[in-house]
């Protein structure tokens, strides 16, 4: 932990910066002009360059999950979720939003609290689209497991 | 002492055959007025004719459906005499005794005409996507607008401009809608419109992925079930976003933007942008507002007497219909058309009713 | 009650999940959260009325929809989580949430660097880099430590610019003491920076670097007193100690009190 928050330290923005893709070379020599370190930095862009729909069938295919395709965004499924009030990283309404598009790095980054469902079904009360999104994070959950 | 007899009645002036103009003199010629329809272009049908619509929106149904029976009956009544390539230079006089001059654009011969009302339904034109230079429209191929793809949809055959079928298609919504720098309105049917043709693309090309940018979905009323049946049964992806530039890279599109929901930059590429183009008022629309001295409105379009009553022009004598007034769909120009007829009709029939010494 | 809990919270899913990915975006705003419990409330409410009284408000924001369109051009958006989209939600609630306001002068708006393309292609013709730009004002005012991080290296350019009017002259390329964000190899700029520039055929370029340096006096005395007045001085100061001072220095030499 401490030896990441070292690298590209004088960014003033630094804690909206992915580690992950700051590039600092400690040693680097271009031309005979010393570039080590802070001189040679790169920050690699953050941008979301195809969509990756495997998922997305996966997910279509479980029998909990086959309603995704209905979601439009509202969010009422957030707004009742007892967990994501206690904890903002988990978002129903944001996780089927990034399956649905097949976004990898942002699957990569919040997959994962796919798991803080507690399958209590408030949200699938509250859809008004029939999603079932309560479902549709099992599904989820079940096709980040399995995928090669 | 006599009451007016029908033939006393001078013609009713309709100017612009499209779908308010052509329902409006439909429905005068079947209550017995004679009509002189005036049309700029060559042809009747106004915009759903010109771009070659395919089908319209809710339902998917065939534009001839509507449009062919109006243009059929119009050209085909005695009642009405339909002047093609022609617009209205003026007009002096007022309800019931109007002196209009029409020119022939082709000939450029003018002639004096009595009428005895106005119904003036010039429509719209589709934004022209050249104006918002970040979507590179006309100068990239690939990047058309909705017009373009009403009448590639009606060909059957949706092609990039290298003859291939396109993969992975954009459309992008409010292109010169909501926007100071352009337009500030919301055109109302666009969204609908993309949908519809989203999902008729869907049924042409059947492994070809779309994707909407938007940042409103807007289907009023019953035009919401296209949206949902988009998502539900055609598997169409929304993107909340907005695109802020498109540059061509070989035959692709790269497509900058971001994504609201996610915070997100993407750059992705495709195979062909659809720009849902909005509407404003046409040349035609500011052409006879200065012809007949009408009110036009902070946006171009032409301002009746209260917003709310559309048909009221504000001058007696003279009504409105239409997409000249507001952006609207078809559906609802056809129903303008027969209010602004019935007006006229009410008019004229308090006229023959006035006692004439 | 609910940004406690919150901490806690972050705490124990930094444990979690110390895989490096930056989670300040959406929907994590731990980072904040952890933050505002230790901020000077009273400073919050300040910069916060400070913000919302100054008149260029008005024009700088209008009304915002959300639709993305500043941040679709944005430069810096490609490369960190900031987006001027947010700042602008953001100063649209400042009144309820002035806490937000002080946590994205913190960091978050000095990722902008003013190229106001969000201004160019916002529909409703706001301006977030000028909103920003008015942020970047209160926090050099109030001598945030933000603002010092992030004009230290500028050091030298605030300094010329502030005594003689006039930004960079290329001379100012050295190898003895180069700018550090212009990187080392700046300094093979500067071996034949004369001779070179004498070689291209604009009179003006070889002169630049002379009439950059000899600014009239009475000029300079202006200056001083217009950033005396309008309190410029104190304000960089309050940031960067030592330009400050160097500006007082040049103050007193050229005599205005």
């Amino acid at each position: 932990m401490s030896q990441r928050k070292k690298k590209g330290e004088f960014i003033v923005e630094r804690n909206y910066v992915d580690d992950q893709r700051i590039i600092e070379p400690e040693k680097l020599e271009i031309g005979g002009v010393d570039m080590s370190g802070r001189w040679g930095l790169l920050v690699l862009p953050r941008t979301i360059e195809d969509f990756d729909h495997s998922l997305h069938a996966m997910v279509k295919n479980h029998p909990r999950g086959r309603n995704i395709d209905r979601c439009w965004q509202c969010g009422n499924c957030t707004a009742a979720c007892p967990v994501a009030e206690e904890n903002p990283l988990f978002n129903p309404r944001y996780l089927i939003y990034i399956i649905k598009l097949g976004y990898k790095l942002e699957i990569e980054k919040f997959g994962n609290y796919v798991y803080f469902c507690g399958s209590c079904g408030r949200c699938s009360e509250v859809c008004p689209k029939d999603v079932d999104p309560s479902g549709v994070m099992e599904a989820i959950g079940t096709a980040l497991r399995r995928k090669p | 002492m006599r009451r007016r007899d029908m033939s006393e009645i001078h013609p009713v002036l309709v100017i612009g055959g499209g779908p308010a103009g052509l329902k409006a003199s439909a429905d005068l010629a079947e209550l017995g007025y004679d009509v002189v329809l005036v049309e700029k272009l060559g042809q009747l049908g106004g915009a759903p004719i010109r771009w070659g619509y395919k089908t319209l929106a809710p339902e998917l149904r065939p534009t001839e459906e509507v449009m062919g029976p109006l243009i059929e009956y119009v050209e085909g009544n005695g009642n009405v005499r339909v002047m093609k390539n022609s617009v209205v230079e003026g007009a002096t006089g007022g309800l019931g005794d109007f002196t209009v001059t029409v020119r022939n654009l082709m000939n450029g011969a003018t002639e004096s005409l009595k009428a005895s009302a106005i119904i003036v339904a010039t429509g719209f034109e589709h934004f022209d996507a050249k104006v918002d230079p970040r979507y590179g429209y006309g100068r990239n191929p690939d990047v058309i607008g909705i017009h373009e793809l009403e009448g590639m949809l009606k060909e059957g055959r949706v092609v990039k401009r290298n003859g291939d079928p396109p993969k992975r298609i954009a459309f992008i919504f409010c292109v010169g809608s909501r926007d100071k720098s352009t337009n500030l309105w919301c055109c109302t049917v666009c969204c609908g419109v993309s949908i519809k043709q989203a999902i008729e693309l869907k049924h042409l090309l059947k492994d070809a992925d779309i994707y909407m940018i938007y940042m409103d979905i807007r289907t009023f009323g019953l035009w919401e079930k296209l949206y949902w049946k988009s998502m539900e049964e055609y598997g169409i992806n929304y993107i909340r976003g907005r695109v802020g530039e498109i540059y061509a890279i070989g035959d692709k599109l790269l497509v900058k933007g971001e994504d609201t929901l996610v915070r997100g930059p993407f750059e992705v590429l495709f195979d062909m942008v659809v720009l849902a183009v909005g509407m404003e008022p046409g040349s035609g629309t500011a052409q006879v507002a200065r012809a007949l001295n009408l009110k036009v409105n902070e946006f171009g379009f032409l301002e009746p007497r209260h917003p709310n009553i559309h048909h009221d022009s504000g001058r007696d004598g003279i009504y409105l219909a239409g997409a000249c007034v507001a952006p609207m769909s078809v559906e609802e120009a056809l129903a303008e058309g027969s209010a602004a007829a019935m007006q006229v009709a009410k008019a004229l029939r308090r006229l023959q009713r006035a006692v004439v010494k | 009650m609910y940004q406690r809990k919150s901490v806690k919270i972050v705490r124990r899913l930094r444990r979690l999940n110390g895989n490096g990915w930056a989670y300040h975006g959406l929907p994590g705003l731990q980072w904040e959260i952890e933050n505002s419990s230790s901020y000077d409330r009273k400073l919050m409410s300040e910069l916060t009325r400070e913000l919302l009284e100054d008149f260029r408000i008005h024009e700088f924001y209008h009304a915002c929809i959300n639709c993305g369109n500043c941040t679709s051009r944005c430069p810096a958006f490609r490369f960190a989580d900031f987006s001027p989209r947010v700042v602008v939600q953001k100063v649209m609630h400042a009144k309820s949430e002035p806490d937000l306001i002080v946590q994205m002068l913190d960091q978050y708006i000095w990722a902008c660097f003013q190229c106001y393309s969000c201004w160019d292609v916002c529909p409703a013709h706001n301006n977030p880099g000028g909103l920003i730009a008015m942020m970047k004002e209160l926090a050099v005012k109030h001598g945030l430590q933000s603002a010092s991080k992030a004009l230290e290296p500028y050091s030298r350019v605030l300094f010329k610019l502030m005594t003689t009017g006039t930004q960079i002259t290329p001379d100012m390329h050295s190898s003895i003491a180069p700018f550090r964000d212009w990187g080392p190899h700046k300094a093979e700029l500067v071996k034949h920076l004369r001779e070179e520039r004498a070689a291209v055929p604009v009179e003006n370029l070889a002169k630049v670097m002379d009439r950059g340096w000899n600014v009239d006096a009475e000029t300079i005395r202006e200056l001083l007193i217009i950033e005396k007045e309008a309190g410029v001085i104190d304000a960089v100061k309050s940031v960067l100690k030592d330009v400050g001072e160097m500006v007082d220095e040049t103050r007193a030499e050229y005599g205005v009190e």
